[in-house]
């Protein structure tokens, strides 16, 4: 029985890093910064979950288990969370992709709303192009 | 987390008092949280602990969550088991787009909630960008309106998938943290051209 949940501790590791690496990855090769996002909240919290699932088959204590599943918890909850202020930023200040999106439901509810994004009046955008 | 009792005090004296309103459940949870963080039983750990905590609420205190439900167990076991498989399936997904070649074509999508309350948008905002290919770009309160940035949206015909999906998961939601009659609500959802006021005081 021990060897069992060994083996599976060490694949669900082995999984979880390979899940992690795929954020990496996709953090460096997606196109922007809201495509970035994604991978920086889904493999990431998916590839960490299963490493500390991993850990708790392991070492199998019960102090492990509870601090893996505080720690999936909190991050589940502060995740999304992050992603969602640096996505609002990124779109309000305009440094996304908006030339490959299929649609863009949030432009127009915004103009109707007043909103004027004025990072390029500002040269923001020019000048970090140009540099 | 906070109780929302009404006070006997004038507009002008209820903002301060507030904010030095005792939460005894919330510092007892952060107290746990901490225990658990520091591993260790003892009387300088727990004092400590609940010092932390109550500086934490008054530090940082927590707007009172308006909530007419209870936990439904089996809803709530139903979530969980929807968001692991929703989230192991976003991640293949993202993985296949990290290693691949193909460039996802992203699009943002504007998702109108049924139900009414903070708690549930809150925390279908929450799960959905966890969940399946979705980021929350951007939310509004009075309207109930989540815009959703899609990872790959290839035809804007598939926006409606999306409204599906996001509905189906703040009905597990609502299902369980909510009320039986608020579950019901859903299949009537409210007339959208008025926007509801409903501020917590």
């Amino acid at each position: 029985m021990n060897e069992l949940f060994d083996l599976l501790g060490a694949l669900l590791l082995l999984l979880g890093t390979v899940f992690c690496l795929a954020a990496a990855v996709g953090i460096v090769r997606f196109p922007d910064v809201l495509t970035r996002l994604h991978a920086a909240t889904k493999p990431q919290v998916f590839g960490l979950i299963l490493v500390l699932s991993g850990v708790a088959l392991t070492l199998r204590t019960w102090q492990v288990l509870v601090l893996a599943a505080f720690t999936i918890g909190l991050q589940i909850l502060t995740a999304p969370v992050a992603g969602h202020m640096m996505a609002r930023t990124a779109y309000r200040t305009d440094q996304w992709d908006d030339e490959h999106a299929s649609i863009d439901e949030l432009a127009d509810d915004l103009e109707a709303a007043g909103f004027v994004n004025t990072t390029d009046e500002q040269g923001y955008t020019q000048g970090r192009d140009s540099g | 987390m906070t109780d929302t009792q009404s006070q006997p005090a004038d507009q002008a004296e209820r903002e301060p008092r507030r904010r030095l309103r005792r939460q005894p459940r919330q510092i007892l949870l952060l107290a746990l949280v901490w225990l658990v963080l520091v591993g260790e039983v003892s009387f300088v750990t727990v004092v400590g602990g609940l010092l932390i905590s109550w500086l934490i609420t008054l530090v940082f205190p927590l707007p009172p969550v308006e909530w007419a439900g209870r936990p439904n167990p089996l809803g709530i076991l139903q979530l969980v088991g929807h968001l692991v498989k929703d989230l192991a399936v976003a991640s293949v997904r993202l993985a296949a787009f990290a290693f691949g070649r193909q460039q996802p074509s992203p699009g943002i999508v504007r998702v109108t909630l049924n139900s009414d309350s903070d708690l549930y948008q809150v925390n279908t905002a929450e799960l959905v960008s966890v969940v399946p290919g979705t980021l929350v770009v951007d939310a509004r309160r009075r309207s109930r309106t989540l815009y959703l940035h899609v990872f790959d949206l290839p035809d804007p015909a598939l926006r409606d998938a999306v409204d599906r999906d996001t509905h189906a998961l703040e009905r597990r939601v609502v299902r369980a943290l909510g009320s039986k009659a608020e579950y019901e609500a859903l299949d009537h959802p409210r007339d959208h051209g008025e926007p509801q006021f409903k501020e917590v005081s």
